[in-house]
């Protein structure tokens, strides 16, 4: 997991920011794209579902923690009531327009659309819950997994497509970035050490 | 999405419909169309009420969604499962009944002036309505193409749904709609043929 911290970094460094101060959203999105990846390879003919599947609720639950406790935080509380600029229209990387997104942007300020966040976080959470208790081998491990999967991509579509827009406009990203790379490596380091 | 899905009925005498229910019953999947397009309306009253009225319109949703998954999952599903080959489709359905079960466990033990209450409800809503389009676009078609006799299972879903309803505490609003039946109307005349 330090390995993986480190790399991860050495990547972000790479991508442009200068050292030591990561963007935020960039940070984000790069969780979003290793867990789709992840997603994908359970899909394929990798041999240790088991394994992946782990990796996969891992990744998933310390993701949404630093989102719950260092950006959803920001965003709610600088840019909170403001209506968020609509994106009508986009493609997700699945290839469709994703209705249910254009749906709730129409409605909801950024407050709003945290709030669902935190509430999309629970589901998922309660998900993966369930899902560690279940055997990997079992049918209805196929089909929840498939569910949290669906409800995972659906809201990384949102965050993508309309939080972090309007975060890139108002908020300090590299500083919220450092906030990040900092709680994500202290986490690690706890779930290594255990 | 549109608020009225257009109804695919092949059936020559729908204006009949009203007067041939009590006898034949409704076609079933179009049961579930109107409790589907009653929950949708709910949620969109959902986003204009005031405090007192949300409460109302989550306690009426709750309850639409909690009687429309028993008869789905007690009575349709299992009937359309056994003459489809649609295992994976079902499948996915319970998995997305779950999740609304899940959520309105929740949401049951909440108050609309808990911190995350109209949150937890807009998130139920849009997996519902998610359930709902794959429901009417993937899973009835599918039902329909087979020998399945709708009109049959209509009148034992309307029978399950005013038991539920009355457990629920909730008067039926389905049997003002009966109207008495003509003598002799064979039933058969609503029967759907196979595709």
């Amino acid at each position: 997991m330090k390995q993986q911290a480190k790399k991860q970094q050495a990547n972000q460094t790479q991508q442009g920011s200068s050292p030591g101060s990561e963007n935020a959203v960039e940070l984000l999105k790069s969780d979003h794209a290793k867990v789709k990846d992840l997603f994908k390879q359970f899909e394929g003919t990798a041999s240790d579902k088991e394994g992946l599947a782990t990796q996969i609720f891992n990744e998933l639950d310390v993701h949404a923690m630093l989102e719950e406790e260092i950006f959803y935080p920001a965003v709610r509380d600088q840019i909170g009531s403001e209506q968020v600029a609509d994106v009508e229209g986009e493609e997700t990387d699945e290839g469709e327009t994703d209705e249910e997104v254009d749906d709730l942007e129409d409605e909801e300020s950024a407050e709003e659309l945290i709030e669902i966040s935190y509430e999309e976080h629970k589901l998922v959470k309660e998900l993966i819950s369930e899902l560690r208790k279940m055997d990997p081998k079992s049918d209805q491990f196929k089909e929840r997994f498939a569910e949290l999967k669906e409800d995972v991509l659906n809201h990384v579509s949102e965050e993508e497509e309309v939080i972090f827009p309007a975060a890139q406009l108002k908020l300090n990203l590299q500083e919220l970035g450092a906030q990040i790379q900092k709680k994500k490596i202290e986490r690690m380091s706890a779930m290594a050490d255990r | 999405m549109p608020k009225s899905q257009e109804k695919s009925y092949e059936d020559e005498d729908m204006e009949d419909l009203e007067s041939q229910e009590s006898e034949a019953g409704q076609n079933a999947l179009d049961l579930l169309r109107e409790d589907h397009r009653k929950v949708q309306e709910l949620f969109e009253q959902f986003e204009q009420a005031d405090t007192r009225s949300k409460q109302r319109i989550v306690e009426e949703a709750l309850t639409e969604l909690e009687i429309h998954a028993k008869l789905e999952e007690g009575l349709i599903y299992p009937a359309i499962r056994e003459e489809t080959n649609a295992e994976e489709l079902m499948d996915m359905a319970l998995e997305e009944h779950h999740v609304a079960t899940t959520l309105i466990k929740e949401l049951k033990k909440m108050k609309p002036k808990d911190e995350r209450f109209e949150a937890k409800f807009k998130v139920l809503a849009e997996s519902v309505k998610h359930h709902i389009e794959e429901e009417e676009n993937e899973i009835f078609p599918q039902a329909e193409e087979t020998d399945l006799d709708f009109s049959e299972l209509g009148m034992e879903a309307m029978e399950r749904k005013e038991k539920l309803m009355g457990k629920s505490g909730k008067s039926s609003s389905r049997s003002k709609k009966k109207s008495p039946s003509a003598p002799g109307r064979a039933a058969s005349s609503r029967k759907r043929k196979a595709a």
